[in-house]
């Protein structure tokens, strides 16, 4: 099973290279059936290798630009008038496949953001009077960059919420950085096959499931979402006024289902503490309201997830 | 009587209307008889009737083609309350044969309007600033006899080297120089030809001024003469017309044997070093000593550069004290170089102690392949 997840990592590797962390995010949120948010500054690679990833699993994709000017309609799909037989038609949008690549998301407007994030948790799309079941798998991975300001639309928390993963997109080593340059500068970049089926995805997705966590692993995780909310609980008091709104129980759920697919992306049986913290941030960082004092004494919430993991008994 | 009164009358105004009176032209000195190519002072003289500012002489005077005239001296004065101005001419003849001098200047009058428009500082009047006036000056005569020498005047001649003999291909330094005063202008350079002598030669210096003789001063003329047989330098000859002597001169240098010897040997024109000299031999062995000595200090210094005591990089996972917080830490960083550390350390593999050696190696070999 791990030589597929190897196979597909081969096969991004032609055209991406380094973000071992990006790619591995997307391989879970794919594992898990979570949606991915991709942040990071212009130029990272964050489009190329979602592009990638969907080439790799040959399963259907599709790409939107998100635009101020764009509507609901334009992803989902309407209803219009047909002349030849007098009457309407469905035309479905880009929303019906199977991986779609939300690029830019925060650039269209709450109407269009909150149509895609309905879509995304319901699995189905109403045109007309007629309800529409989407294919299986559904993925989106929208990206967003984080810089800019003026002409964007921050997504809400409660629809950040469904996304599963927030990755964070840093820059490439200085080897690396040295590997695309000639890459790109020779124009070698090879073609990329499709590795992987509807069916063996299934099937490695059954895998991830039958991955074991330990109940004190699993208590383990519940005593780290707790501490999310009720820090002083933890002998973490200081970190109280930070947060508004600690993490919500689907963070329980994703990081159940999430430590499983690193468990098994890392060869193993059963999930280990290592396992959770090395995702623990993905899963948190979109998930946890800061207060104000955290803004104004420039507090993040990676900072504070490390306050809470350090506190936490490791089991 | 009223008849005569009219007349002086307009006598009277005719003169002062052509400012006839207001100044005269006058020859005070001129050659009589001149040779051709022999110069001469003509010494014109203006005296105007009064301090006369009003008053500019502009005197240029023209070539002709019997004689060549140029301005020698200029001089401006008041005399008895009248001003004087006087010139020296330089009469040079061309040809034989009785010339006449015949030389025009302008006189020009700076008129009451101007006076006017620049004492108010009108800037929008024509500029008529002058009343202008051709003067013929004063007839000479001279009588201009044939020269044949060409030159004329009182001068010398002498040839310099600065060796008698030299090596072959070494060259000797030949200086002609001919001074005095005269028609040094007309010097005809000399040329030099000496078989089996390869002759550099210059452009003649001249450094002359005008004289009441025509020029006064020097021409050099240098060559550079190289062989790698010995010659002769043939006499130098300088014929010209001897104003003091009245007679033709034809001065002549002596003749001159340069010997030339062997040329130098490639090798004895380098120095060698005498080190059979023992302070030579010092200096050498100075050197070499403080060559040896700079590069055992230098390897000596790299040596103890590497040896230093090098100040720990302190790693975010040196805090950790059991394998549990180390796995933490290590997995928070989210970095997969650490993958295989966290993997022996849950494992059970190694212990904390060997697992931070582990990540140190990996942490400098990385920053050593960079």
């Amino acid at each position: 099973m791990i030589s597929t997840i190897n196979a597909i990592r081969t096969e991004i590797a032609k055209v991406v290279v380094g973000q071992e962390k990006m790619i591995d995010g997307l391989l879970i949120g794919l594992l898990c059936e979570g949606h991915v948010l991709i942040e990071g500054i212009p130029g990272l690679a964050k489009t190329t290798t979602v592009k990638a990833l969907s080439q790799t699993l040959g399963l259907g994709f599709k790409r939107v630009q998100f635009t101020p000017d764009l509507l609901p309609s334009d992803i989902l799909g309407a209803e219009v008038y047909d002349p030849q037989n007098n009457g309407f038609k469905i035309k479905k949008g880009p929303i019906f496949t199977n991986l779609l690549l939300a690029d830019e998301i925060n650039r269209a407007p709450a109407k269009v953001q909150s149509a895609l994030l309905e879509v995304m948790q319901e699995h189905q799309v109403t045109l007309g009077d007629e309800s529409f079941k989407l294919a299986r798998p559904f993925l989106v991975m929208a990206t967003q960059n984080p810089i800019e300001n003026e002409g964007v639309y921050p997504l809400p928390e409660a629809q950040l919420d469904r996304f599963m993963l927030k990755l964070r997109v840093g820059y490439n080593t200085t080897e690396e950085e040295l590997s695309i340059a000639r890459r790109i500068a020779s124009a070698t970049s090879e073609k990329i096959h499709a590795v992987v089926d509807a069916g063996e995805l299934e099937k490695l997705k059954e895998r991830v499931k039958s991955i074991h966590i330990d109940e004190e692993v699993e208590r383990y995780m519940i005593a780290l979402v707790q501490a999310t909310r009720n820090p002083e609980l933890f002998g973490l008091s200081e970190i109280k006024k930070y947060i508004q709104f600690g993490a919500s129980p689907r963070v329980s759920i994703d990081l159940f289902k999430a430590c499983r697919a690193v468990a098994f992306l890392r060869g193993k049986e059963f999930v280990t503490p290592s396992d959770i913290m090395s995702i623990l941030k993905d899963i948190m960082r979109h998930r946890i309201v800061l207060s104000y004092e955290a803004e104004a004494e420039n507090i993040d919430v990676d900072m504070l997830i490390e306050q809470i993991v350090k506190a936490v008994p490791i089991p | 009587m009223k008849l005569s009164l009219g007349k002086f009358l307009f006598v009277w105004i005719l003169f002062v209307a052509h400012g006839w009176g207001a100044y005269q032209w006058r020859v005070l000195e001129a050659p009589a008889r001149l040779l051709v190519g022999e110069s001469g002072v003509v010494r014109y003289e203006c005296v105007f009737d009064t301090s006369a500012a009003d008053y500019t002489i502009d005197f240029k005077p023209a070539q002709s083609e019997g004689y060549n005239a140029s301005i020698l001296t200029q001089r401006d004065q008041i005399k008895e309350g009248k001003r004087v101005q006087t010139y020296d001419v330089l009469i040079t003849p061309k040809q034989a044969g009785k010339i006449d001098v015949k030389l025009e200047a302008l006189l020009r009058h700076t008129t009451f309007a101007s006076i006017e428009n620049a004492t108010i500082g009108r800037d929008n009047v024509k500029k008529y600033d002058f009343d202008d006036e051709k003067v013929m000056l004063p007839l000479v005569k001279i009588d201009v006899n044939e020269n044949t020498a060409g030159l004329i005047g009182n001068l010398t001649l002498e040839v310099r080297t600065d060796a008698k003999a030299v090596r072959a291909h070494e060259p000797l330094h030949l200086s002609i120089i001919v001074q005095g005063s005269g028609n040094l202008d007309r010097l005809i350079p000399y040329e030099l030809n000496i078989s089996g002598v390869k002759v550099f030669s210059q452009p003649p210096q001249k450094s002359f001024t005008a004289s009441k003789d025509g020029f006064e001063g020097e021409v050099i003329q240098e060559f550079a003469l190289v062989s790698r047989e010995s010659y002769t330098i043939e006499p130098f000859s300088l014929r010209y017309f001897d104003t003091d002597k009245k007679r033709i001169v034809t001065l002549k240098s002596k003749s001159l044997y340069v010997e030339v010897g062997e040329g130098y040997e490639p090798s004895s024109l380098l120095d060698t070093p005498e080190l059979s000299d023992w302070s030579t031999l010092a200096r050498y062995s100075l050197y070499a000593a403080l060559l040896i000595a700079g590069v055992v200090l230098g390897e000596g210094a790299r040596r103890l550069w590497r040896l230093r005591p090098r100040r720990k990089v302190k790693q975010f996972w040196d805090e950790a004290k059991s394998p549990k917080e180390l796995v933490m830490l290590l997995s928070l960083s989210g970095d997969k170089r650490y993958d295989e550390v966290i993997r022996i350390l849950e494992s059970g593999e190694v212990g904390i102690g060997d697992a931070k050696k582990r990540l140190n190696i990996l942490i400098n070999c990385q920053a050593e392949s960079k």
